[in-house]
């Protein structure tokens, strides 16, 4: 494989790159004895090894990024947990944060192990950039976990446009989720928060709700812990549910007394994320007391 | 066959490509000596030795209707671009071709790719100083097909019967769109064998917007999917080798799947329609095919697809997949699907006696391009049972890779141009025994006839 890496990059690389290409390779594929573990993960060749059950890092993704009715942007952000079973709590600070903390952002604290049916989370957080804010304008998310600090930038690069709330070509449109009934709305990824603070107490069921429209009768909804201080466990995280009158439901548990946030995301079809489009945020944020 | 058997029927089946490249050099210096430039030595000039080449290997696209950006069909169209003409062709961007030339099968149907010699012709002509010559060398003008004409019409008449998709509104500027509608098929009264097909985006706009797309027969009742025609940009239509043929049932649901891709400009009501050529009803070829088949590139045990794409920012990434042929098989195209950091993807057989041999590399990959490289019926794989095909997709996330539009991202899988897939669409078919067996034999013809030819 090494050396097959070798031979086609050399084969396929403009006469004048061959030697800085045939170095690079050479530099990742061979590293001299004593220097293999000195290989820094953004120069590895990567295979399905780097998916393990646990001890991988969480890698930052720039999802994308779409325009707002007021002239503003919106910076998508979601996570690829490397681990199979190892969840990741990070707090806020030095190893997670922005670059630029001009802008509000919900910054995720709580990474779950990879999904086995989507690949990755996507668009966990968002923010929201002003119309001045230029190409070459930047927010780096940096996150450091298992030993490894990784990041990625978020800016408006026309490649990376998003399509929200619907998408043209295939039909479809996120849901419109409500956190009261008969209360405003929100559809797509900048979301929706809970007005008031939910109460809870540490150890008990608390019941979240949310009421879901989608011309689908169907609808498929993933409730994560976003951030808090500790764990939380959901009856059931992940299902399909019948969109009407009847809203989604979780019931959680907090295990210790906190500030906490659960992500509530929804979409059509739990498929259609590898699409980007269309998906809803919710965020639930709740008070555990003792 | 046995297994015993195997190995003799094998190399004369499959060695007939290597046996071609041996004669290659020869034909190649025949046919050298022969061309107009071969005969001179005086400068190549654009009447005598350049329009020739263009006019075989770059009009199709490069006329005032083509999707090429500027006609190259008379000498004040070329001579303007003459500098980047010949950047282009010496450094293999153009005709788009981008096959390694140095490892693999190298006779294809479809090939467009230039010879080293015209190359030659074409850089000496502008470092000659792109001189324009006696009109009267230039040869006959060729008749150039309209985007709207079927490209199959010359060999095969008009199509037996043309499917059409639901009309899709264009837009400008955006994301990616994938048009998915299905729609009714009919026009037949009975089960019929497709001998042709090809996929026409509407013409300007659809050739312009049209990525790629599926037009899959679902029957009435039936859960196998038939696939009629599936499109790339490069790769328009396909032809099965006689005695082959696709089983078509007379009634179902057509599953249209156009990616569009906005380039700037909408329009409403595109319709993409595809022509299908069948066997003279109540014919019913030899060999049935199954078409092209995606094959993946990625990680299989249990993961969803393509949960192990994941490329490092200004990394690379290299991903394998493996396919067991259990009964003897035929390949008709190769035709790799990466995106923008894609740069190469090998398919090898691995034989049962664990040979290894590589069939088609492609090393030059370009996201623009989806093209089929259509075997030649002389250097068609052959492959018996029990064959591992190995696909092996490199990804360039480098600021080295031109068509990169941020090496600072973390890679993913995703439909989008800017996410990554990783897999292969090959056009197979498979056989019994006993037919692989008339293969192998045919092909062992073929070649004694081509040796004794060229002893003589």
């Amino acid at each position: 494989m090494i050396t097959y890496l070798q031979r086609v990059l050399r084969s396929s690389v403009a006469p004048g790159l061959c030697l800085v290409s045939a170095c690079l390779v050479d530099m990742v594929c061979f590293p001299t004895p004593g220097h293999a573990q000195a290989i820094e993960l953004a120069e590895q060749v990567w295979s399905a090894e780097v998916i393990r059950p646990r001890g991988q890092p969480v890698v930052p993704l720039f999802d994308g990024w779409f325009p707002n009715d007021d002239g503003s942007r919106t910076l998508c952000f979601g996570y690829f947990n490397l681990n199979t079973r190892q969840s990741l709590d990070i707090p806020a600070g030095d190893a997670n944060h922005l670059s630029d903390n001009r802008f509000k952002a919900l910054l995720p604290t709580h990474f779950e192990p990879l999904p086995p049916r989507y690949r990755r989370r996507f668009c966990v957080f968002t923010i929201r950039v002003p119309d001045d804010f230029g190409r070459e304008d930047t927010i780096v998310w940096s996150l450091t976990s298992n030993g490894e600090t990784l990041s990625v930038p978020g800016h408006i690069l026309p490649a990376y446009i998003l399509d929200e709330p619907a998408s043209d070509g295939r039909g479809d449109i996120a849901p419109l989720i409500r956190l009261v009934p008969d209360g405003d709305g929100a559809r797509g990824r900048n979301g929706i928060h809970s007005q008031d603070e939910i109460q809870a107490v540490a150890g008990e069921d608390v019941t979240l709700r949310a009421w879901i429209e989608h011309p689908d009768s169907r609808v498929w909804t993933g409730w994560s812990k976003h951030s808090g201080p500790g764990n939380v466990h959901f009856d059931i995280a992940e299902s399909e549910i019948q969109t009407g009158n009847e809203p989604a439901a979780v019931t959680a548990i907090f295990e210790i007394p906190g500030e906490y946030v659960v992500r509530l995301q929804s979409i059509d079809s739990v498929s259609a994320f590898e699409f980007y489009c269309c998906h809803s945020n919710a965020w639930f944020h709740v008070s555990v007391s003792d | 066959m046995n297994q015993k058997s195997l190995p003799s029927a094998r190399r004369p089946a499959f060695g007939l490509c290597y046996r071609l490249g041996s004669l290659l050099p020869v034909l190649t210096v025949l046919f050298c000596s022969n061309t107009a430039w071969g005969q001179h030595q005086d400068p190549p000039t654009y009447s005598r030795d350049v329009a020739p080449i263009l006019q075989q290997k770059c009009q199709s696209c490069h006329n005032p209707q083509g999707i090429g950006p500027m006609p190259l069909m008379a000498f004040e169209q070329v001579r303007p671009f003459a500098a980047l003409i010949r950047d282009r062709v010496t450094r293999g961007i153009m005709p788009p071709w981008h096959l390694d030339r140095t490892t693999g099968i190298q006779r294809y149907k479809n090939d467009i790719s230039l010879t080293t010699e015209e190359i030659r012709v074409i850089a000496d002509w502008v470092d000659g100083g792109t001189l324009r010559g006696d009109p009267a060398d230039l040869p006959p003008a060729v008749e150039i097909l309209s985007g709207a004409d079927w490209q199959l019409e010359d060999q095969l008449g008009p199509p037996d019967l043309v499917i059409r998709s639901a009309p899709y509104d264009v837009i400008a500027n955006g994301q990616d769109q994938w048009w998915m509608p299905e729609v009714k098929f009919e026009g037949l009264e009975s089960e019929r064998w497709l001998r042709a097909a090809e996929f026409k985006p509407s013409y300007p706009l659809g050739k312009k917007v049209v990525h790629h797309g599926h037009a899959v027969l679902i029957p009435e009742g039936g859960r196998r999917q038939v696939a009629l025609s599936r499109y790339g940009v490069g790769k328009a239509w396909e032809i099965y080798p006689e005695g082959t043929g696709m089983r078509v049932p007379p009634r179902g649901t057509i599953a249209w799947n156009l990616h569009y891709f906005p380039v700037g400009v909408e329009g409403d009501d595109d319709v993409v329609e595809v022509g299908l050529w069948f066997y003279p009803d109540g014919q019913r070829p030899e060999l049935e095919t199954v078409g092209e088949v995606l094959m993946r590139v990625d990680g299989r045990n249990g993961m969803a697809r393509g949960q192990d794409i994941l490329i490092p920012p200004h990394g690379y990434q290299v991903l394998q997949g493996t396919h067991v042929l259990e009964s003897p098989a035929t390949l008709h195209s190769f035709r790799p699907h990466l995106h923008m950091r894609g740069k190469v993807m090998t398919m090898e057989a691995i034989y049962p006696d664990g040979r290894k041999e590589v069939l088609s590399q492609v090393n030059k990959y370009n996201h623009n391009w989806q093209i089929s490289y259509l075997y030649a019926d002389d250097t068609k794989p052959l492959l018996p049972r029990g064959t591992v095909l190995q696909f092996t997709s490199v990804f360039d996330n480098t600021a080295n890779n031109p068509l990169n539009p941020d090496p600072n991202q973390w890679v993913v899988f995703g439909r989008r141009g800017v996410d990554e897939m990783s897999h292969a669409w090959v056009g197979i078919t498979y056989m019994n025994e006993e037919q692989f067996a008339r293969a192998v034999d045919a092909r062992r013809a073929s070649q004694e006839t081509l040796r004794l030819g060229s002893e003589q």
